[in-house]
């Protein structure tokens, strides 16, 4: 209970990033770590871009005659 | 006061929806299988076991899963859990790259060289079964 209370207040505090809190909350009870995941998915995605186009403009498609 | 006792465990109970989780993890296996798969067929082309246009074709496919992933990302960094509107964003988001990696798997077929084949099959049912396994979450509203 005590938790609880220490909780909702921090909660009430920081209302407008209620969301944020929440995730940090989690993060560190370690049942969740969703924003290093999407944070490693999100640099993946850039590098792999980044790999693609840099081979697609190295071999540009040959005209059609 | 009351009620903001009543609302702080029913918020955290919220946050124990993981299928937020099973998003944010079919969206990372996705980005590490994408990346894998650009440099099967970057290399299998150097070794001339994949054509030009096979090359790009595939290439072509996965700027677009890398393109739609990071939408994914951002609807879904921002969420405490998933609700009905982030669901529909994230399946509108993956569902036309989910038809070009069927596509892609079909295609897959007509690769040659045997291994290289295998390989790039491989990967791309890893890719197709994170990505349907994000849509299997998020169709349901």
């Amino acid at each position: 209970m005590p938790l609880a209370l220490a909780l909702l207040q921090l909660f009430n505090v920081a209302a407008p990033g209620i969301a944020e809190l929440v995730i940090m909350i989690r993060k560190k009870d370690g049942t969740i770590a969703i924003i290093p995941m999407l944070d490693e998915a999100d640099k993946k995605f850039d590098s792999n871009i980044k790999q693609a186009i840099e081979w697609l403009q190295a071999h540009p498609k040959a005209p059609t005659v | 006061m009351r009620r903001a006792y009543l609302a702080l465990p029913l918020l955290l109970l919220s946050c124990g929806d993981s299928d937020l989780q099973k998003v944010a993890k079919g969206l990372q296996i996705a980005a590490e299988s994408v990346g894998t798969l650009q440099t099967t067929v970057i290399e299998a082309n150097k070794l001339a076991l994949l054509t030009e246009d096979e090359t790009r074709t595939t290439l072509e496919i996965c700027v677009e899963i890398n393109k739609a992933g990071k939408d994914a990302v951002a609807v879904t960094r921002g969420l405490v859990a998933l609700d009905s509107t982030s669901k529909s964003q994230i399946l509108t988001i993956l569902t036309p790259v989910i038809k070009s990696v069927d596509a892609a798997v079909g295609r897959s077929m007509l690769i040659k060289n045997e291994d290289t084949r295998a390989k790039i099959r491989t990967i791309l049912l890893t890719i197709q079964s994170a990505l349907n396994s994000v849509q299997l979450i998020v169709g349901v509203t």
